[in-house]
């Protein structure tokens, strides 16, 4: 009993990680030491000190409070990316699963096609139509993922189209939707959530790299990952313009990491000790 | 087999035609006129129109496709717009900048994560199991082009050991070439190991629960043979689909990496393709990857039996 | 301490190191002095230096198949009648002089003698209209046909030679563009080649011209390779811009493409590439590395902010004007060079002839006449959207963050929108957008250069200043061939400008020449590319 009631580290810690991010996050939407888009040319290139704790970077402008500001870009942009590939990939997964087909092959041939298909040329083309917005990248991204899910849910879904217990709810008489809702997609759900919580991961690391290699959020808005683009300039002269940012994307990807792991432990229990 | 590996590569045909449609309709929809690129703030209607219609950019566009793939299918990718270059041999040179990054980092990191996997697996629960786990939950959580970044920061700049910018070609020069490898292939392998030591732990601590281990340990079989006679070679097999999958994402998309290091890989060709708006550049480039992508995943698949006799018996 | 002393020993070369001994020991006697000039002189023969540039270049046709970087390298091979000179007026080339009819419709080039092209042959009148001839030729496809033809308002009705040392060229009607377009860099300065530069079909070969380097090795991608024509004859006068004395001394001139300007900096540091021009963002590392002098001058490129004055915010030109006056340009001119930037709201670059006491004045900083137009216009906050790129070779996005600090602050809604490069110049052709961080490229003559951002938007939506009285004074300018006059059009052009403010200019572009020690003569100028005819190397 004692042992359920305790969560296991890598949980406490991971939720921790995170935890304080989502608040930094969430407090940065209302509050920020400074305005993350405020200029001091002045005051370029400070290092971290009482009032700029983590230094300023090229133009002047408060390393916290743009880490902040970046938190709630970076975290809101992954978690609706997931959001949207989960949605659009079961829908996709049940439909070819269960219906079969034309329709199945249909759904694999544009799944492939998407899996043969670098991100990055997907996100500049819907960036580019969709005119720069945090949108774009998401649609971008959660098209890049939408395979996966469509995969796992498809999978399991012609695995119990025909089993037993499916079966025997059609001999009772129940609807197709109703078997679908109640006997099929719970069964899903496992796989799901775990697929879901690396896709987090994935989408905060292709965040920051689309933002990176300059084809993500544009600056002047902050995100982790175009600070990180914009350090290399001063590299040499500004060590934590380059450090911060990345301490930020790496503690989010610990804190999804572990997380992920606890929940796998979780649900499928034959790796548990 | 080999038929197997024939009929895969002809059903990756139809992928490959909608790939080369879509890079093809999507740059075309992106703003951005490569002839205006090419002359910049120079540009009068004239000699807009007039290098337009010497790169055949004034026909309409499913013209432009058929002889785009007429050519590509007799092997001419086209002249780059922007350099003039022929673009076959331009993409070849960069992808073997990338792929001798990639080859080495995979191997090396294949070669410290596989028994470092496994030996967390067999002391599962110690707490070196428990140390290897952090350790690589840790580097699974370091972005590649952020770990770029603090080698260059400590290696290049605080100790000035290593070159900070530029590429020599090994054929240029070896030993200075080598210089040049050594922070791209650190950042790869410490970044991917962190994954493949994960899961080559768990797909060991998977076999090693099989019937047969316990027989092999019955039967009085020394642990050391049971991990490398009897788990790796059916342990392996998942750890080989992963690094097959890692194998075709590297090779298309380190980029990043080349971005922080300046290599003149096949990432960067891409992405300064997609800024130049080079159409041929950009859809010879995405063409390879696509097919490359493909011919990584056929041949994994087809060496996967070998690791896991599973499969081979369906 | 031993074992660096072992290693040093054991790594340098033993045998120079013995040669060297035996050879110190016959000359010993010798005066050091002497010994001196003699290293020296060896140095200076024989040299190769190495230049970076930033991508290869496109052809080796001067005018047809081109970017800035074939015009710099194709200047060092071929020579025109005429040439812009450092302060963007034109001076004769292989001209000896010229003369201009009464009427402003024929001009008489007399040329120089005993110049030779690069297969020994002399270069006579019958040449130039040879090459002329080609040019004009509309399979060519020379990019400056239609500048010559009528198509733009220049037209050139006839070019012959009456004799072996006289050219003269007859216009439809006067201009004075004629010699500035001939100078153009980009026109290939309307080179004059040899025949035996095409094949029997008149396709291109390789440019043999008059200049003092012969085109060498071509390494696609990799590097150019220029050779010392050493049947070079130079003019009498000093070195002025693209034209006046050339004396080449470097044997080999060795172009190498990186197109990373951080591998640029780091070959000037390791010793790798001897000279670079560079942006001022770059040099910035570069500023005290030993072993690594640096050279900045004004180029004639020109950054600043478009408007469109046709959105109906910025149509106001009250509101337009506030903006003047909420930014200081100085500020925002050396903030986003590196401090190296000129301050100046002029459309004609500070190095230029044409550059005068009018020029100087601009727009003057004054946050509260800015906030009191503002309140008069009725601006109520409504977003402005700055458009901007990060490309490394231009200050854009530097210049909109810096100028978006400075409206804010009195008031007015500036928002920067990053954007690719592609998609920028395309919103630019297309006229599509609020304001826009801008670098326009050099133009040497000042009816050019207001050419440049002056236009009836209906024709040419890239045109920013729609103005039909600035476009008659335009005509005006481009037909006056008197010096005096003209500057008095192009004040009166600049005065215009500043008070209609359908754009914000800040400062010219800037060229910082970053070389080792050993290279001398290597000076950045208005006109952007190496000269290379001026280096030399010391030891």
């Amino acid at each position: 009993m004692k042992r359920l009631s305790l969560p296991p580290l890598n949980a406490l810690l991971g939720g921790l990680l995170l935890g304080i991010l989502v608040a930094a996050a969430l407090v940065g939407l209302v509050w920020t030491p400074f305005d993350p888009l405020r200029i001091n040319i002045l005051g370029r290139l400070q290092a971290p000190d009482t009032l700029h704790w983590l230094g300023t970077d090229e133009f002047g402008r408060d390393v916290l409070s743009r880490l902040m500001d970046a938190a709630f870009t970076t975290l809101s942009i992954s978690l609706l990316t997931v959001l949207a590939a989960v949605f659009a990939g079961v829908w996709l997964g049940v439909l070819s699963g269960y219906l079969g087909g034309l329709v199945d092959r249909l759904v694999m041939m544009i799944t492939n096609t998407l899996l043969a298909f670098p991100g990055i040329l997907l996100a500049l083309g819907l960036l580019s139509v969709l005119g720069n917005s945090r949108y774009g990248i998401v649609l971008a991204l959660a098209l890049a993922y939408t395979p996966s899910v469509v995969r796992i849910v498809r999978g399991t879904v012609r695995s119990l189209r025909e089993s037993d217990y499916v079966e025997a709810a059609r001999v009772m008489g129940h609807s197709e939707p109703f078997i679908l809702a109640r006997h099929i997609l719970p069964n899903c759900l496992a796989p799901l959530i775990v697929l879901a919580t690396s896709m987090l991961g994935w989408a905060i690391i292709s965040e920051s790299a689309l933002s990176f290699l300059g084809l993500g959020v544009p600056p002047p808005r902050p995100t982790w990952g175009n600070m990180l683009a914009a350090s290399r300039e001063n590299l040499a002269d500004a060590a934590w313009l380059a450090v911060f940012p990345g301490l930020c994307i790496s503690f989010a990807l610990l804190g999804v990491n572990l997380l992920g792991d606890a929940l796998r432990d979780f649900l499928d229990p034959r790796m548990k000790p | 087999m080999f038929l197997h590996i024939v009929r895969r590569l002809g059903a990756s045909l139809p992928t490959l035609f909608l790939v080369s449609v879509l890079i093809f309709l999507l740059l075309r929809l992106v703003p951005g006129d490569p002839a205006q690129l090419l002359l910049g703030d120079l540009a009068t209607e004239q000699s807009l129109a007039r290098v337009r219609q010497q790169m055949g950019l004034d026909l309409p566009w499913p013209q432009q496709y058929l002889i785009w793939t007429g050519q590509v299918l007799q092997g001419d990718f086209g002249r780059s717009i922007q350099t003039g270059q022929e673009i076959l041999p331009l993409i070849l040179r960069r992808f073997g900048v990338t792929l001798s990054i990639v080859a080495v980092a995979i191997v090396i990191a294949a070669l410290i994560a596989i028994p470092v996997g496994m030996i967390a697996a067999w002391k599962q629960n110690s707490r070196l199991d428990v140390g290897l786990v952090a350790i690589s939950t840790l580097l699974l959580s370091i972005p590649s082009f952020w770990m770029g970044l603090l080698l260059l920061l400590f290696f290049g700049l605080h100790l000035g050991w290593l070159p900070v910018v530029g590429y020599v070609s090994l054929a240029e020069n070896f030993q200075r070439g080598l210089l040049y490898l050594i922070m791209p292939v650190i950042t790869l392998v410490l970044v991917e190991s962190g994954t493949l030591v994960r899961m080559m732990r768990s797909s060991t601590l998977e076999v090693l629960r099989l019937d047969y281990i316990s027989h092999a340990r019955a039967k009085g079989v020394g642990e050391r043979t049971v991990l490398a006679r009897h788990a790796f070679p059916n342990a392996f097999g998942p750890t080989l689909t992963l690094l097959g999958i890692m194998l075709g994402n590297l090779l298309s998309g380190i980029a990043v990496v080349e971005t922080v290091f300046t290599l003149p890989g096949l990432g960067r060709l891409l992405v300064e393709g997609i800024y130049a708006r080079d159409y041929p550049v950009v859809q010879g480039c995405m063409l390879f990857i696509a097919a490359l992508y493909i011919l990584v995943n056929i041949v994994i698949d087809a060496i996967h039996p070998l690791f896991d006799p599973r499969v081979k018996d369906t | 301490m031993e074992l660096t002393a072992r290693i040093t020993s054991h790594s340098g070369d033993t045998s120079t190191t013995k040669k060297g001994n035996t050879v110190m020991k016959f000359l010993l006697p010798i005066p050091l002095l002497m010994l001196c000039g003699l290293s020296l002189a060896q140095a200076a023969s024989n040299e190769t230096v190495t230049v970076a540039m930033n991508a290869d270049m496109r052809s080796t046709q001067p005018g047809v198949n081109r970017d800035g970087n074939t015009d710099g390298v194709m200047m060092h091979v071929v020579e025109g009648l005429v040439g812009y000179r450092e302060d963007g007026s034109v001076g004769p080339m292989l001209a000896e002089r010229y003369d201009i009819s009464e009427d402003g419709l024929t001009y008489t080039f007399h040329l120089r003698e005993g110049v030779r092209f690069h297969n020994g042959e002399t270069m006579t009148a019958e040449y130039v209209v040879w090459s002329w001839d080609r040019w004009m030729d509309p399979e060519t496809e020379w990019r400056c046909l239609a500048d010559f033809d009528g198509t733009v308002g220049l037209e050139v009705t006839g070019v012959s030679a009456p004799d072996e040392h006289t050219v003269t060229m007859t216009l439809a009607e006067p201009s004075a563009l004629l010699l500035a377009t001939m100078a153009r860099p980009d026109c290939g300065v309307v080179a004059v080649v040899h025949p035996d530069s095409v094949d029997e079909e008149g396709n291109w070969i390789e440019p043999i011209g008059t200049g003092p380097y012969k085109f060498g090795r071509w390494d696609h991608n990799r590097s150019i390779e220029l050779n010392r024509f050493h049947d070079y004859v130079s003019r009498d006068e000093p070195m002025d811009g693209y034209v006046g004395g050339k004396q080449p001394t470097i044997e080999t001139v060795r172009i190498l493409i990186v197109p990373d300007p951080a591998t640029v900096v780091a070959g000037l540091q390791s010793g790798d590439i001897d000279a670079a021009m560079l942006g001022s963002a770059d040099s910035r590392s570069l500023r005290g590395v030993p072993g690594v002098e640096l050279a900045v001058a004004s180029n004639g490129q020109r950054n600043g902010l478009l408007i469109q004055t046709q959105d109906p915010l910025l149509s106001d030109p009250r509101i337009r004007r506030a903006m003047a006056l909420a930014i200081d340009t100085e500020q925002a001119a050396l903030g986003s060079s590196e401090g190296l930037g000129t301050p100046s709201n002029s459309n004609v670059p500070v190095a230029s002839a044409w550059y005068g006491e009018m020029q100087a004045q601009g727009y003057e900083y004054d946050p509260e006449a800015a906030r009191a137009l503002l309140a008069e216009a009725g601006y109520n906050g409504e977003p402005i959207e700055i458009i901007a790129n990060r490309r490394p070779v231009v200050p854009s996005y530097n210049v909109a963050i810096i100028a978006q600090a400075m409206l804010q602050e009195v008031g007015i809604n500036a928002q920067v929108n990053t954007m690719e490069w592609a998609t920028q110049l395309d919103r630019y052709s297309r006229g599509r957008y609020q304001m826009m961080s801008f670098t326009y490229s050099p133009r040497f003559d000042p009816a050019l250069m207001f050419e440049q951002i002056t236009g009836d938007k209906r024709q040419e939506p890239r045109k920013v200043w729609d103005n039909s009285q600035a476009i008659a004074l335009i005509g005006e300018l481009s037909r006056t061939e008197d010096d005096a006059s003209r500057q008095a059009l192009v004040d009166e052009l600049h005065t215009m400008m500043i008070e209609d403010t359908p754009l914000l200019f800040f400062f010219p572009g800037v060229s910082v020449a970053a070389y080792r020690e050993h290279v001398e003569g290597f000076t950045p100028w208005f006109g952007e590319n190496p000269r290379m005819w001026a280096v030399r190397t010391i030891l």
